[in-house]
């Protein structure tokens, strides 16, 4: 195949680049560093293999200058020489989606093939036309740059084989070493010998513990009919055992029950033996001794009865005789109890009564305060014959108020009057000012005048500017008539012109304003001040061309020049006599010089303008004392309102002040008097007569308290009498109130006199009346109680009489002489009796435990021989046998249990299945790993074989043609190239084997390439034939080698497309030449530059 | 008089299973009680039926060293069925014979017969004091029993319905061992109007009359193998004097186990791959009834998901995905193994036109294929590592050759890690 040209749509810094009509033979891509050769071998790798996947870190050449990223290779599919036509070429365009001008992928690309035809063809296409090469085959062998094919020397012998004789040639996509390492590990990894890790061996040494298990449970199942066996016997010693132990146990159990029976036997032998001796006179009815023990009972509960009832009367006639009265009080009883009931109060009496006194002491007191308050000639009787009522005090309060308010409005009056005076004063202050100001500018002019004035100075000023302005021109006239009078005096000469040319103009207009556009609509900062820039150069350059030279018309020109100068001239003096009339007319209005200097013209306006500010001034000070006055005349009119008013509400006052002196005439108020003292007056006359009020009430309550204390006094003392009791202190009675009112406190003075009090009197007589009626009343109670007690007593006397009669019968009845007797009677009868049970009862257990039939008659025959110790000795004997027999049992029981449980486990140990499932389990395991192991070790030999073979069919022809043409290019310095166990070496001129390690880079550069070559021949033979493309590969060689080699490959351009790419010119001029030399066709040089 | 007898034979009981890796506790349970728990089934089954005897043709235990837990059970089942009054005849086969292997077994119930192994003995089955049937039978004396045994059988024949009960290999089934040996003429020529056979684990019904030839095959499957895998039971026959009316085949297995086989080829990825062995176990799992299931599956085809499956430890994950996916059955389902018989998407006859190193490894390949010798040579020197007596002394199968399946997936598995795309792209 051969490339015959390309579309990058964009690479790099390629976009839209072509090349097409590539030659057959050799192309020379030359430009200099960073023109695009190794982005242009990158696009031709990666159109044909695929680019650089985002994760790698290879250089992907993102589209720098835009474009779709990727491009279109054509290809020639036919092999050089045999013609190709435009219907037979490929077109293979892959494309990665990269975004331009990011590094970001939007896709993964994709790959288009189009077959000659214009049909779509496969990737499976693009691989068979590529025969099969991948794209690490292709760039070790075919596309390699410089440093790619300096890479091999950096590489160890076996990766220089592997690279060129192995991975190189085979098609795939990893090394056969690559994958002989992946199935070294996996064959570990399954069965090694002695390694324990390996998955074989581990499952391995778990069988071999499983089956050591199943081992185990074999031996022990072999053992299990033995073990049965055992088992059983002892089942039958047990049982054997057994039935001995139940004999035995009869027996036992006999000789224990003649044991246990002999009591019974022997008590019941005995009773029969005591029944027999005792005899009885006769058969006591039933309940003898009952109704003996119930009469004996009863006789003793009579007797009881009796001599407690007897105690009781005795009691109660003692109580009663103690029982003493005094019939002397029950006269008084009623009024001693009416006296005590009325006792608390009388006592509430006595404290009230202290109290009221004292009150009255204090409202006294206070009535003496108050009289004294109200001054001399104040007394009781006055005091009771002035009532003063409540609403004439109202009536003062309000003369009072209503006397406040007409002062009050009096005095507003004044105040008010006092500051309107104030205020008129101020107004005429500033009048008499303000009217002195204004005198200093009556004779100022009218405003409108000094306005005229100033308009016309300003005028003026104006002109004499235009003067000047004018003279100047006249000055520059005179001038260019001058200059031109010597112009055309000067005349015939060259002359310059500072005229810029129309075209300068243009040019700078033109930059000017394309640079003010690109300024404002693209915002080109650079571009815009380069334009100015450019514009500026313009003018400079306009400025300095030499203008044409016309000698002969310019005199001409010039003599016209000369009178439009003049004529220019006159109307200048025109002009400035004009301007010279108008000022005069102006001086003369104000009286000045008829040429006057600007400073006399400027001081005259300053003049004018002071002039008017003083006019003004004198205008406003005019307005202001009319306003003052306009408001003099309101003051003064309200000055005199406010005076009338003052007069009125001064006259209401004296009216106001004599009604109230009329008032308080008629009421009774002596001297002349304000309301409020006659208010004050009033009010302490109403508290004094509140207080001598009160002061009769307490006196006359006082009073009936009293009365009260005297009427309880006189009752008692008459009680007191007739109970002849002491009435008093001394003897003699004395009223409480006195007593108390003088003392105010009862205790003391009772204790002062050593006697009780009349209270206490009271209340002790009330005790000792209460005392006697209930001694009354407990003697009444007594003395039914005590015919109670009595009538008691005498039925427990007949009751008892009547026991005693009953046991008397009983006694009869019996036959017994007394109660002794009865009672022998009694015990004997009670002994048979319990005798006879006795016996019924031992018989009862007897018969029982022995039962009937004839082994119960002979156990009865064996009881009545009596010998117990001969049946406790056999006892004894047997109870030996039994122990031994159960000792012999247990043990026989135990040795069973362990037998049991050792067929038992026996049973589970050889639970083979188990042990069968969990090897089996391991067995497929192993048969699964071994499989595996299989596999790989087969694969490994496949690929070792066809990796053995294919070395040695194909390394020794590939190595021949590279030792000649590395011969050829060492100029007799190396003779051949060999391989040895693999590895390259060769041999010198000397016929000295040299390992490629000592040969210098350049020389093992050369090599290498030989190498290519020599494979490149070797696929070609084999039907894949893929171009070269070689970047930069002549740099490390000398002159001669690299001549050498531009030779070789001029050579190897005739089998096949040869791309190169070069910076260096005389690369080219070499390749050029060799073409030359060995006369192959030229080859095309393509510039990149010229993109 | 009609009646019926049930046949069944190889309990194989406590039996070794096959192929089967490793499983959990509970599947090991599981495993080790199956062949019982069929035991126990057809003794349930000749309870239900009223059968008026069973006939067990060999093979009861799986080896001479029986284990105790399996006598014990067996011989409740017997003493189950003679409580019953029902008989039951039994014989030696390869696996039990008489002379090997050692007996809990101290005393037979009653109604068992088991016969010896000098002669044919002959059993005379009586229904209400009436002769119905005579049961014909011999057992194996030691393991490798090579006489044709068949031949003993001719002689006169009694009353009622002949029935010859025999361990044997009928016409020299290659997948079994050629124990007593005999032809379908021998079984023919004897007389009998019913032979009940035990040794062929697969069952079939070699002749339907004059007489019937019947293996049963044995009553719990052991490994995923076509002989072993499906419905496993015993035949209930049904007879009418010595006519023999019906024959019924009815499972009595606990545990069945079943192989499914899905291609990949159309199947994008392992999800997809998933669903289909899930979908094809659900359907299994509902055709079993109540019993649990032990499935084998084979992935063949070729896709994408052979290049997922041949990821390191991609297998294992997977059947360890589909057992969590099951673990709601009950009874439950078991994924067994999974046999990844996918092959890449590889062209080889495109390989082949390469002229590469690919192709000429396929070239060699191929040789070594076509010349068995070349392959037993070189299997010889790529086993040679192998530590065969080790192995064989544990009971792993250790080949003599590299089988052609393993050579062609040695040929694949070297042609992928060959062509695979590395992680390279460096221009």
């Amino acid at each position: 195949m051969r490339i015959t040209g390309w579309h990058i749509d964009g690479f790099g810094i390629f976009s839209g680049y072509n090349v097409d009509n590539l030659p057959p033979g050799l192309t020379v891509i030359h430009g200099p560093n960073e023109a695009g050769k190794s982005t242009t071998m990158a696009f031709v790798r990666g159109v044909l293999f695929g680019f650089p996947s985002v994760r790698s870190n290879s250089n992907r050449y993102p589209p720098l200058n835009g474009g779709r990223h990727g491009g279109r290779l054509f290809i020639d599919a036919v092999a050089p020489g045999d013609g190709a036509s435009d219907s037979e070429q490929w077109v293979v365009e892959r494309t990665t989606g990269l975004v331009p001008g990011t590094s970001r992928s939007s896709a993964t690309g994709s790959l288009s093939v189009t077959l000659p035809g214009g049909s779509p063809g496969t990737p499976e296409d693009l691989d068979q036309l590529l025969g099969h090469v991948g794209s690490e085959l292709f760039r070790n062998i075919f596309a390699f740059s410089l440093s790619e094919l300096d890479s091999f020397r950096t590489l160890e012998d076996d990766a220089v084989r592997e690279r060129i004789f192995s991975s190189s040639t085979v098609g795939a996509a990893r090394s056969p070493s690559d994958v002989i390492g992946i199935l070294d590990r996996r064959i570990a990894a399954l069965l090694r010998k002695r390694a324990d890790a390996a998955e074989a061996n581990r499952a391995m040494a778990e069988l071999d513990a499983v089956l050591d298990k199943m081992h185990d449970a074999r031996r022990a199942a072999e053992d299990y009919p033995r073990i049965v066996q055992k088992r059983e016997m002892l089942e039958q010693d047990i049982v054997r055992i057994e039935d001995s132990l139940q004999l035995a146990g009869r027996n036992l159990s006999m000789y224990q029950k003649l044991i246990d029976l002999w009591s019974d036997w022997l008590e019941r032998a005995n009773a029969l033996e005591e029944l027999e001796r005792i005899e009885i006179p006769e058969e006591l009815p039933d309940g003898m001794e009952e109704r003996l023990q119930d009469l004996r009972n009863a006789l003793h509960d009579a007797r009881a009865r009796r001599d407690e009832r007897l105690k009781d009367l005795e009691r109660d006639q003692r109580r009663l005789e103690r029982i003493t009265t005094d019939d002397s009080l029950v006269a008084i009883a009623n009024d001693v109890k009416s006296l005590y009931r009325d006792m608390s109060a009388y006592e509430g009496y006595i404290e009230q009564l202290g109290e009221l006194e004292a009150k009255k002491d204090r409202r006294q007191r206070m009535l003496d305060d108050q009289l004294s308050i109200l001054g001399p000639g104040w007394n009781r009787m006055r005091l009771e014959s002035l009532d003063v009522s409540i609403p004439a005090a109202d009536e003062v309060t309000e003369w009072n108020n209503r006397l406040e308010q007409v002062r009050n409005q009096r005095n507003d009056s004044d105040r008010s009057l006092k500051e309107q005076e104030d205020r008129i004063d101020t107004v005429r202050n500033d009048l008499d000012k303000i009217r002195a100001e204004f005198n200093n500018y009556k004779s100022t002019p009218e405003l409108d005048t000094l306005e005229n004035d100033e308009r016309l100075i300003r005028q003026l000023q104006s002109l004499l500017d235009d003067r000047v302005v004018a003279q100047g021109k006249l000055e520059d006239a005179e001038h260019t008539v001058e200059d031109r009078q010597a112009q055309l005096a000067a005349m015939p000469g060259s002359s310059t012109t500072d005229m810029i040319p129309f075209w300068a103009i243009y040019a700078i207009i033109l930059f000017m304003g394309v640079g003010v556009a690109v300024m404002i609509v693209f915002r080109q900062w650079l571009a815009a001040a380069l334009l100015l820039v450019a514009a500026l150069s313009v003018l400079v350059m306009s400025r300095r061309l030499p203008s044409t030279s016309v000698p002969e018309e310019a005199r001409e020109v010039a003599g016209e020049l000369l009178d439009k100068a003049k004529a220019l001239r006159e109307q200048r003096v025109e002009e400035v006599d004009a301007l010279n009339a108008r000022i005069a007319q102006y001086t003369t209005h104000f009286n000045l010089p008829p040429s006057p200097s600007r400073s006399d013209v400027a001081e005259r306006a300053t003049f004018l303008s002071r002039q008017r500010d003083a006019r003004m001034r004198g205008d406003d000070l005019a307005r202001q004392i009319e306003e003052l006055e306009l408001s003099l005349q309101g003051l003064e009119s309200k000055l005199q309102e406010l005076k009338d008013e003052r007069s009125s509400r001064q006259a209401k006052l004296a009216e106001t002040t004599r009604d109230w002196e009329s008032w308080r005439q008629g009421h009774g108020v002596p001297e002349p008097m304000s309301p409020e003292a006659v208010t004050d007056l009033f009010t302490s006359i109403k508290r004094a007569r509140e207080v001598l009020s009160a002061l009769d009430d307490d006196t006359r309550h006082a009073m009936s308290v009293r009365q009260k204390i005297q009427q309880f006094d006189e009752r008692a003392h008459d009680v007191l009498r007739k109970a002849g009791l002491d009435t008093g202190v001394g003897g003699t009675i004395t009223t409480s109130y006195e007593y108390h009112y003088d003392s105010n406190s009862l205790g003391k003075l009772d204790a002062a006199a050593g006697g009780p009090t009349l209270t206490t009197r009271i209340h002790n007589l009330y005790e000792k009346i209460l005392e006697d009626e209930e001694a009354r009343r407990n003697r009444e109670g007594l003395e039914t109680a005590t015919e109670y007690a009595r009538k008691e007593w005498e039925d427990a006397e007949d009751k008892l009489q009547e026991v005693k009669h009953n046991l008397d019968n009983l006694l009869r009845s019996a036959g017994a002489g007394n109660e002794e007797e009865l009672e022998d009677f009694i015990k004997r009868t009670a002994r048979r009796h319990e005798l006879e049970s006795k016996v019924n009862a031992a018989s009862t257990r007897i018969d029982t435990r022995l039962g009937l039939g004839e082994a119960a008659e002979n156990m009865r025959s064996e009881l009545a021989t009596g010998d117990r110790t001969s049946w406790e000795s056999q006892k004894d004997i047997i109870a030996q046998q039994i122990d031994l027999l159960n000792a012999e049992k247990q043990e026989a029981i135990e040795q069973k249990t362990r037998a049991a449980d050792e067929e038992k486990r026996v049973a589970e140990l050889s639970d083979l299945a188990s042990l069968e499932i969990e090897a089996e389990g391991l067995r497929q395991q192993i048969a699964g790993a071994l499989e595996r192991w299989q596999v790989a070790k087969a694969a490994k030999y496949l690929i070792e074989q066809t990796l053995d073979r294919y070395e040695r069919e194909h390394q020794p022809k590939v190595v021949a043609r590279a030792s000649k043409l590395f011969a050829g290019i060492a100029g007799g310095r190396y003779r051949q190239l060999m391989t040895r166990d693999g590895k390259i070496q060769v041999l010198d001129s000397h016929s000295q084997i040299v390992d490629v390690e000592q040969l210098s880079t350049g020389t093992a550069q050369q090599l290498y390439l030989c190498i290519r070559f020599g494979l490149a021949e070797e696929f070609a033979e084999r039907g894949t034939l893929l171009p070269f493309i070689m970047d930069e590969v002549l740099v490390n060689f000398d002159p001669d080698r690299a001549q050498a080699v531009a030779e070789t490959i001029a050579r190897v351009s005739t089998a096949r497309q040869v791309l190169m790419f070069t910076c260096h010119p005389e690369t080219v001029g070499m390749i050029t030449q060799a073409c030359l030399q060995i006369d192959v066709p030229p080859p095309r040089i393509i510039d990149l530059n010229e993109t | 008089m009609k009646f019926r007898f049930v046949h069944a034979a190889d309990l194989h009981l406590d039996t070794p299973f096959k192929g089967i890796g490793k499983v959990n506790p509970m599947i090991a349970e599981a495993l080790r009680d199956a062949s019982i728990a069929a035991f126990d089934n057809l003794i349930d089954l000749a309870l239900q039926r009223q059968v008026a005897f069973v006939i067990l043709a060999g093979d009861i235990y799986d080896g001479a060293e029986r284990g105790v837990r399996a006598q014990m059970r067996f011989l409740a089942g017997l003493k189950r069925l003679d409580d019953a009054g029902i008989r039951s005849f039994i014989v030696h086969g390869n696996h039990d014979p008489v002379e090997a292997g050692w007996s809990a077994i101290r005393e037979w119930p009653r109604l068992v017969t088991v016969f010896g192994h000098n002669d044919v003995q002959v059993e005379t089955v009586a229904i209400d004091g009436a002769d119905v049937a005579t049961v014909h039978g011999i057992s194996f004396a030691e393991r490798e029993e090579s006489e044709n045994l068949a031949l003993r059988f001719a002689g006169d024949r009694d009353a009622g319905l002949q029935i010859g009960v025999l361990h044997c290999n009928v016409g020299n089934d290659s997948d079994h061992a050629p124990y007593a040996p005999c032809t379908l003429d021998d079984l023919v020529n004897a007389g009998l109007d019913y032979w009940a056979l035990g040794h062929i684990h697969k069952r079939s019904i070699l002749r339907n009359g004059h007489p019937w030839i019947i293996y049963p095959g044995n009553t719990q499957g052991r490994s995923s193998k076509p002989s072993e895998s499906g419905a496993k039971g015993a035949y209930v026959v049904e007879a009418d004097g010595t006519s023999i009316q019906s024959v019924e085949f009815v499972p009595l297995d606990a545990i069945r186990f079943e192989r499914v086989d899905v291609s990949v080829s159309g199947i994008s990825d392992l999800p997809g791959m998933l669903d289909n062995l899930q979908e094809r176990a659900a359907e299994l799992h509902s055709q079993a009834g109540s019993r649990a299931l032990i499935v084998d599956a084979s992935i063949t085809g070729s896709g994408p998901v052979h290049d997922d499956l041949s990821l390191d430890g991609a297998l294992d994950e997977t059947l360890q995905s589909l057992r969590d996916a099951s673990g709601d059955y009950v009874p439950f389902l078991w994924w067994n193994q999974l046999h990844n018989e996918t092959s890449p998407m590889l062209d080889l006859d495109k390989i082949r036109q390469r002229n590469d190193f690919a192709s000429e490894l396929l070239s060699l390949a191929d040789d070594i294929l076509e010349q068995e010798g070349s392959m037993t040579s070189l299997s010889n020197e790529l086993l040679s590592d192998l530590p065969r007596r080790k192995l064989e002394a544990a009971g792993v199968m250790v080949p003599d050759v590299v089988s052609t399946a393993l050579w062609r997936r040695a040929t694949i598995h070297a042609l992928e890690l060959l062509l695979e795309e590395r992680e390279s792209d460096a221009p």
